[in-house]
Formats: structure tokens, C-alpha cells, sequence
């Protein structure tokens, strides 16, 4: 039984509703607000009655308090673009109680579920080396594409993450301005996220979700080990200290930091979601805490 | 230099490759795969150094605990500088100088050379010091007396010279210990070999310090006790007896070569062979002038020109008996003996001769008048006769000879080839007038007979007109090579009469193949088909020569030969037959052998006489141990707190 197919899931999920803030440019009609004016709910101002316009636009409070005609103007709704890139190399096997990996897909799944509810066009890909299997998700087929996602064997192969190859990839592909999540832990990635994300923003809206797990943040004590790269297999071998243990945790503390105030700078955001965490509140976090959007 | 004292601490170092399998199992480390090892790389601070760096820092600890280990030992076996003291204190060098000083070691070195560097190293090492000097031999001489001047005190010691005495410390060291006064710090350096130190401890005076200073090496403990020239006169002439003792100071037989140089030429070269505790004297005559310059040499890797020169053939017997006929049997029988595979018997007192003439032998030295002249009633046919009497197959003696001096250098016949007798001088002799029964004779400068032959179809007999005793014969040299060579003719004539030499080419005569089809080939089958060696048993193949030749053809090169031994040759197509070889022929072995001079350490020695090893020593020895251990102790608190302490990071790196 899949994440989502459990009992409770979905109707948690219902409990939320995901509203876009920025300006949505689909060309379809949605339920985000967009830079155009037409046929919509909102409306966006007043104008002066011109001769031959729809007089049922009348706004008539206004016209016989100012003692002029002036007729509405509605904002177009339109759909948002949503792209999830999900990280699914061998790193995110790691964690417990629950992989990163479905961690990851989990995160998709629900902003895709609540985006689409949302009438927004989603993009799901899972990246490694490189872009893989880009689907488009909606409402009708956002099971049947998960099961497949989820259905897949792990990769074999040892396959490095590349994070700047598959988000320039994919943003060269999907050029329509949208909101762009990225899931992942950025283990990998070192320093050089920080170029990757200043190039995204330029690209996209971003939100940085950082998905960790314990072995992640903590490294044994003492003792003499032999650490293989579940990605490389690249070994390094060590006699760790209680010193160097603390170091390590500090770093990687300090790296993701690093990478939240970057997101921030660039007009991003970021989450750091560790598994077997509390997943709704964290979800509620991730869609609330930036104002994108509430409950419902 | 530096000395150890407690060399068979060393062991410990075996504890090194046992440090490092530890370190190995230890280096068993657990492997553990995780998501990403970007940080654990970054931890490692080293990461940008060279790959040997990182390699020698990542064995860090087990590099320091390896030289915690190999300080540890090397202070365990107590290293230190012989004899460097800064004190001031008088030492009282002996310097020994006597004749087993004068030998020479396999590097070249001399002893007493050897003894007086290292008492100049010694006075040097020892920078504020009052020095003696005193050389010794068999009485002891003091050559400098409380002297402050090192330069003058080296000068000195530079000056001295071989003797030709023996070694007496007892009265040296009485003599150095008269000089040791009281209430000053006296200390005892002797420089010798000591070849002759028998006294233990027991001359020594505990109450003054003595540092052994042994020179040589301990494998040669033998040594030439005495070198006389003594003046004679024979008749008219004068001439000097060169006497020399040479003496083996080991507990074991040696055999060594020995060489005698007068006036700078070797004189005479032999190989001693000297039982323990024994000695050999030798004397050989100098004629002419006062020899200016007389040495003795043992060489360990001397070749004895006897040995090299000497030839040898088999007849397929086991062995070849040779019969010694003369009272004083040493000489011959030592002779025949070196020919190697004779077996030789020397009469007895209490046995009658007519006993040793009907046994069967193949060769017999006679040296006895009555019996030159019996030579018919032996069953043997091969003799050499010494001296023989008048009427000796037939023979007269005329006048007496004196002063009688070889006329050529050069010997042409087989029996004599080899032998240097340029130099040959014989006091007095008779001439003996030979009849045609003798050929193949050698004539001194006088027309006297020296050596003859007589070879007949019932006899082989070599004959010397001399008594070599009377001469200056050097007879452990021209003895063996004339005997071989009559060992070898005989053993020749019993076989084929062909010798050839190992691995050197050779040359068939072409007369050889007259039965040989024209057109044919020839087997040279070794006799034996399997042959013992070195790396065990191997079978010989057998060896096509194929140029056949007709009668009368020049000489036919042969094949090389690489083994001694017998070999038969065989029409080609018969040789696996029952058919008689073609003829026979023997190869000699490498004329060149390196003696075989293995004796022992002293040291291994048990018996009750106190020989000069090592263990009787004693030396001022200025330790490095302390300051090692000192080290060491640095190097282990290193150790320990590279394992607590180290960081492998750099602290508040950024990303």
C-alpha cells in the first residue's frame, strides 16, 4: 500500500488548500490570479463607462456615489505552473522510519495533489545524473503516475546527483514561469547549490525542501571506519574523534544555514524536513509559513 | 664509530613486522555506507597534500609507533663511541708489534697499520688526556711518557715498526701498570691481535681500566710466531737460513697458505696444514747476499702456483696406491697426497721391505740405496728413485760436483713440466754417468744428470740424482708438481696417455680416428651415465663429434669438455652396442682451486685455555641509550597525543 492510499492520508491533505501567490501565466483558465484582465470573479478596479460596453459590468454602488458611470474591470484567473523536481538517486534511500526517497515523493505527491485541486498545470520529474521521466500531473491521473514513480526499481548502477545539469536541463525545457519545488538533500551538492540557486530565481519562483535523515547529520563517535559513497562508492577511510564527530555535525549544520539564507536572499524559500518527522505539520509549514497559502 | 654492546637485543626489532600486522587487524575498519561522504572528506585537512603525505599521515601512528619500537631497541642494544671521554686521565696505549702483527688481511690491510690508526683514533677521541705509549713484542719499549703533544705522540706511534719476535703482554702490561700512578685515573689500551692472549684476566690489575683493541679478524687466528735468518756456511759459500714458525692459535686443524717473500719476491709459497695449537716451521735457503727484506704472508685467498698448476688423470681405478720407500717419508708422502685420489703408504720400521715389494702398487718412491738397486723384485713398475746409488740400471758416479746450478730454465719433458727450477742450486753432488737406458734427462750447467727417465716396456722410472734436502729444492712446491706429473704420466700410460682440460678447447690427435670409417661420425659418451653436481644428480648426454678425419689430418678441436672425468669414444651407429670404444680419454679438472680454508670463531671454542674473544673485552663506552630512551619517551607522548588530540579539520572552514 502506497503512501497516499492510506487511510487518513488524502483527507488530511483536503483539510489544506494551496493558493499560489504569484501571477499565474497559463494560458488556461485557473484559479490563480494572472496579469490579464477579462472574464473573472475578482475585480481588479473601476474604469468609466464607455458606450457599447456590457452594462450588466455596472458597478452601480459606485456610480451613484460618485455620480459618474463606471463599470468593472475583472482579473483573469488563470492556471499556475507547478514543477516538482524530486530527487531519486541512491542518497535518498537513506533514512528511517521512512526512506527519503518516499519523503520526497510524499512532498510531491501533496503539493501536486493540492496544486492541482487548484487547477494548476504540474510538472513532476525525478532527477540523478539527469532529468528523468517528467510527467505531467492533474487530477485525474495523479495516482496512476505516482504508482508508476513509486512502482520503480532503485537504481543499480551508482549514479552521482547532478543537481546543476538537471535543473538547467529542466529549466531549458519548461520555460514558462511557474513555481519550482526542488526536493532533495543537497548532500552532494556542497558549495556550488548556491550558484544553482541564484541561476533558478532567475528562471523560476523556487522553494528549496532539504530532506535529511539522521545518518545525514551525524556521523559515529570514535572508532576506525570505512565510509562508502552510496553514489560514488567513493571510500574514505577515518579514526574518528568525538571532536571530529561534533565537527562534522556543526558542518553540516552550517551548510544548511547556508543554503536557507541563500534561498532566502534570492527570493526562495526553504524547508528542512527531517524523515520521521512530524509530516503534516511540516507540510502545513512548507505551504503556509511563506504565505503561499492556508487552510481550507 | 658507533659500537654496540648488547648486540643480541636486536631481536626486538623482529617485533616490527608483528607492530605492523597489529596495526593491520586494527586497520580492520568498519565499513559503513552512507548518503554522501562529501563531509567526512571535508573533515580530513590533509586532503589537498601529496599522496605519500597523506599515506605516512594516515599510518601515522603506526610510523611513530615503529620508531617508538626501533628507539626503544636501538637503546637496548646500548649504542655509544668506544673510548671518547672528555675526562682527563692518563692512558697508557700498547701498542703490540711483534710478528703475527705483519700479517695481512683479505682487504689488504696490515695488522700493526690497522693497530696504529686505531690508536690515533683513540688519542683523539680522548682530547684532554695524558698519553703513554709503549710497543711491544717479546719485551716491551716505552716510546712516549706522559705526553700532552697528540701530534708528537702520533709521530711516535707512526714510527713503529714490525718486529720479528713474539708477543709477550705480561711484561707490557706489568710495564704499563708501573706507569699508572697512584691517585691518577689511568686507563689501558692494547692494540693487537692477540693470537697468543692466554692469560685471561688473570695479568690484568682490576684496579686499572683496560680497553681491548682487536685487530684482524678472528676467523685467521693464526699467525707467524717466528721469522730468523740465520748465517751459514757450506764450504766456500755462505748462505742464510731463513727460519719462520708459523703457529695456529685455534682449537681446530687449519690449512693456509703461506708465502715467504725475501728481497720482495715470493720465495716460497705452501699450503700449512697446522694442527691446533701446533706450529710449522719451514726453512728456506737464501744463497748469495744478506737478504735485505724478509716477510711471511698468510693470504686466505692465496692460490697455492702447486695447486694451479697441477694435472691429473685417472685409469678408471678407484684408487691409485703409491708406496713411500725411505726413512724419512714426510716430504714424499706429502707430495703425493696433494695429488688428490692417491693413496699413500709409507713403510714401517718393524715390517720387513720384502713385504712392501710383493704388495701391488702403482707408484713407488724410493729413497733408500739398497732398494734403488731391488728395483726387480717389486711388483710395482712405476718408481720415482731418489738419489740412487751407484749401479743403478747400470749407471756410474764420476767426480764429486759443488756449487751445481741448473743449465737451462726450460724443461722440456712431461715429468718435468711446470717446475720452475731456475734457481736451483746444489751444494755437492756427484756426476753420474748415464747409459742408454735413461732418455728424457736434464742437465745442470756442469753436465751433471739432474733428472732422468727410464722408460722401458717393463719399467717407468724417475730418477734424481740428487738429494733435494742438500739443495735449495723448494720442496713444498717443485715436490708436489714432480711427483704429480709422475703420477699423471703413470696413471696416462695405464689408460690412453691423453689428458685433456676442462672447459678449455682441445685437440685430438687426428691418429686417433684410424679406425674410424672415413665419412663417419664419433659418440664421446661420458662413462658414467649420471654425474653428481651441485644442484644434485643429472644425467650427461652424450656428445656427437662428427669431424672425422682421415690418418694423418692436422690436430681435430674438440668439443669442450665440462666435467672430469672419463669419456669414451664410439663409432657412430655402435655406440649403444656391445663394441669396445674406439679409445679413452680423460678431461683434468679446472686447474684453478680456491683452498678451502674454513676456520672457526674462537669464541666457539670450550676448551680450558682463555682465548681472546670478544667476551674477555671490556671498553670505556660513552652511551647513547639515555638520550634514546629520552626519545622514545617523546615519541610515544607524541603518539598518545596524536590519538586523543589530532584534528583532521580546519576549524570554521566556510562553504
Amino acid at each position: 500500500m502506497h503512501f497516499f492510499e492510506r487511510p487518513g492520508f488524502i483527507k488530511a491533505l483536503d483539510s489544506l488548500k494551496l493558493v499560489i501567490k504569484n501571477q499565474a501565466r497559463g494560458i488556461r483558465f485557473g484559479e490563480s490570479r494572472s496579469k490579464f484582465f477579462g472574464s473573472g470573479i475578482e475585480v481588479s478596479h473601476l474604469k468609466n463607462y464607455s458606450t457599447g460596453e456590457d452594462i450588466k459590468f455596472i458597478d452601480w454602488n459606485a456610480s451613484f456615489r460618485l455620480n459618474r458611470t463606471f463599470i468593472k474591470v475583472f482579473s483573469e484567473t488563470r492556471e499556475n505552473n507547478i514543477y516538482i523536481l524530486a530527487d531519486s538517486s541512491n542518497s535518498m534511500s537513506f533514512g528511517s522510519p521512512e526512506p527519503k526517497r518516499e519523503l520526497a515523493l510524499k512532498l510531491a505527491y501533496s503539493i501536486s495533489y493540492l496544486a492541482a485541486a487548484g487547477m494548476n498545470k504540474i510538472y513532476l520529474a525525478d532527477f540523478g545524473e539527469n532529468i528523468k521521466n517528467a510527467v505531467e500531473i492533474n487530477k485525474a491521473n495523479i495516482n496512476i503516475k505516482f504508482r508508476e514513480i513509486l512502482g520503480r526499481r532503485p537504481l543499480e548502477a551508482p549514479e552521482k546527483t547532478r543537481l546543476d545539469r538537471s535543473v538547467n536541463s529542466f529549466t531549458a525545457n519548461f520555460k514558462r514561469r511557474g513555481l519550482l519545488f526542488i526536493i532533495s538533500d543537497f548532500l552532494d551538492s556542497g558549495l556550488s547549490i548556491m550558484d544553482i540557486i541564484a541561476k533558478t530565481a532567475i528562471a523560476q519562483n523556487f522553494y528549496i525542501i532539504q530532506t535529511l535523515c539522521e545518518e545525514d547529520v551525524k556521523i559515529s563517535d570514535t572508532g576506525e571506519y570505512k565510509y562508502e559513497d552510496s553514489e560514488t562508492l567513493e571510500t574514505v577511510e577515518i579514526s574518528l574523534t568525538p571532536e571530529a564527530a561534533a565537527e562534522y555535525e556543526k558542518r553540516v549544520s552550517d551548510f544548511c544555514s547556508q543554503l536557507m539564507a541563500k534561498s532566502l536572499k534570492y527570493g526562495g524559500n526553504y524547508k528542512k524536513i527531517m524523515a520521521g518527522c512530524d509530516y503534516m505539520q511540516a507540510l502545513k509549514e512548507i505551504i503556509l509559513k511563506t504565505g503561499f497559502g492556508g487552510s481550507g | 664509530m658507533i659500537e654496540f654492546q648488547m648486540m643480541t637485543n636486536a631481536v626486538f626489532f623482529g617485533a616490527v613486522p608483528a607492530l605492523i600486522a597489529l596495526y593491520m587487524l586494527k586497520l580492520n575498519r568498519r565499513n559503513k555506507k552512507v548518503p554522501s561522504v562529501h563531509f567526512i572528506k571535508d573533515l580530513i585537512s590533509d586532503n589537498k597534500g601529496s599522496s605519500l603525505f597523506k599515506k605516512l599521515a594516515s599510518n601515522m601512528l603506526l610510523f611513530l609507533e615503529i620508531v617508538f619500537l626501533a628507539l626503544l631497541t636501538l637503546a637496548l642494544m646500548n649504542p655509544g663511541r668506544p673510548g671518547q671521554s672528555f675526562l682527563n686521565k692518563k692512558m697508557i696505549l700498547l701498542i703490540d708489534n711483534s710478528i703475527t702483527m705483519s700479517s695481512r688481511e683479505a682487504d689488504g690491510s696490515l695488522r700493526l697499520e690497522s693497530a696504529i690508526d686505531d690508536a690515533i683514533k683513540t688519542i683523539y677521541a680522548n682530547p684532554n688526556s695524558t698519553i703513554c705509549v709503549i710497543e711491544f713484542s717479546n719485551t716491551p719499549k716505552l716510546l712516549v711518557d706522559s705526553e700532552n703533544n697528540r701530534e708528537e705522540a702520533v709521530r711516535k706511534i707512526k714510527g713503529i715498526s714490525l718486529t720479528h719476535f713474539s708477543c709477550d703482554y705480561k711484561s707490557a702490561i706489568a710495564l704499563a701498570e708501573g706507569l699508572s700512578s697512584e691517585g691518577s685515573f689511568s686507563e689501558l689500551h692494547i692494540f693487537s691481535d692477540f693470537c697468543s692472549w692466554a692469560g685471561g684476566r688473570a695479568v690484568l690489575n682490576d684496579k686499572t681500566g683496560v680497553v681491548f683493541h682487536r685487530v684482524g679478524g678472528l676467523s685467521r687466528n693464526i699467525g707467524v710466531s717466528a721469522l730468523e735468518v740465520s748465517e751459514e756456511s757450506e764450504g766456500a759459500s755462505t748462505v742464510f737460513n731463513v727460519f719462520t714458525t708459523v703457529k695456529n692459535y685455534c682449537d681446530y686443524e687449519v690449512s693456509i697458505p703461506c708465502s715467504v717473500f725475501i728481497d720482495g719476491a715470493r720465495a716460497s709459497s705452501s699450503v700449512l696444514t697446522i694442527a691446533s695449537g701446533g706450529a710449522e716451521s719451514k726453512i728456506i735457503k737464501k744463497y748469495g747476499a744478506m737478504p735485505s727484506a724478509v716477510s711471511v704472508e698468510i693470504i686466505t685467498n692465496d692460490i697455492l702456483a702447486a695447486d694451479d698448476k697441477r694435472v691429473w688423470a685417472s685409469s678408471g681405478r678407484k684408487s691409485f696406491r703409491a708406496l713411500v720407500m725411505s726413512e724419512k717419508p714426510y716430504f714424499y708422502s706429502a707430495a703425493l697426497e696433494s695429488a688428490g685420489g692417491v693413496i699413500v703408504e709409507a713403510i714401517e720400521k718393524n715390517i720387513p721391505k720384502s713385504l712392501y715389494r710383493e704388495r701391488e702398487y702403482d707408484l713407488a718412491v724410493i729413497d733408500d740405496s739398497s732398494e734403488a738397486l731391488l728395483l726387480d723384485k717389486y711388483r710395482c713398475r712405476n718408481f720415482i728413485v731418489i738419489d740412487p746409488p751407484e749401479g743403478f740400471m747400470g749407471m756410474n758416479y764420476g767426480q764429486e760436483e759443488t756449487g751445481v746450478t741448473v743449465r737451462t730454465p726450460e724443461f722440456p719433458f712431461a715429468y718435468l713440466k711446470l717446475m720452475d727450477l731456475s734457481d736451483l742450486y746444489i751444494h755437492k753432488m756427484k756426476k753420474a754417468s748415464l747409459n742408454l737406458h735413461f732418455s728424457n734427462t736434464a742437465y745442470s750447467a756442469s753436465a751433471c744428470p739432474l733428472f732422468s727417465t727410464v722408460f722401458n716396456e717393463n719399467l717407468k722410472v724417475f730418477a734424481v740424482f740428487f738429494d733435494p734436502r742438500a739443495s735449495n729444492f723448494p720442496l713444498k712446491i717443485s715436490f708436489p708438481i714432480f711427483f704429480n706429473n709422475a703420477v699423471n704420466i703413470v696413471k696416462s700410460a695405464m689408460t690412453t696417455g691423453e689428458n685433456f682440460s676442462i672447459d678449455r678447447p682441445n685437440y685430438f690427435n687426428a691418429s686417433k680416428f684410424k679406425d674410424v670409417k672415413k665419412g663417419s661420425g664419433a659418440v664421446i659418451r661420458y662413462s658414467s651415465k649420471e654425474m653428481c653436481g651441485v644442484n644434485g644428480r643429472f644425467a650427461v648426454a652424450d656428445t656427437h663429434f662428427g669431424a672425422v678425419s682421415d690418418v694423418g689430418a692436422s690436430l681435430l678441436k674438440a668439443p669442450r669438455f665440462h666435467m672430469a672425468g672419463l669419456y669414451r669414444v664410439f663409432e657412430s651407429g655402435n655406440e649403444h652396442g656391445s663394441g669396445a670404444p674406439l679409445f679413452e680419454f680423460y678431461v683434468n679438472p679446472p686447474a684453478a682451486r680456491n683452498l678451502n680454508v674454513r676456520p672457526r670463531d674462537v669464541r666457539e671454542g670450550s676448551g680450558p685455555q682463555v682465548k681472546a674473544g670478544e667476551e674477555f673485552f671490556e671498553s670505556s663506552h660513552i652511551s647513547y641509550a639515555a638520550p634514546l630512551i629520552l626519545l622514545a619517551a617523546v615519541i610515544i607522548l607524541l603518539d598518545w597525543i596524536y590519538q586523543n588530540y589530532r584534528t583532521f579539520y580546519k576549524k570554521g572552514a566556510e562553504f
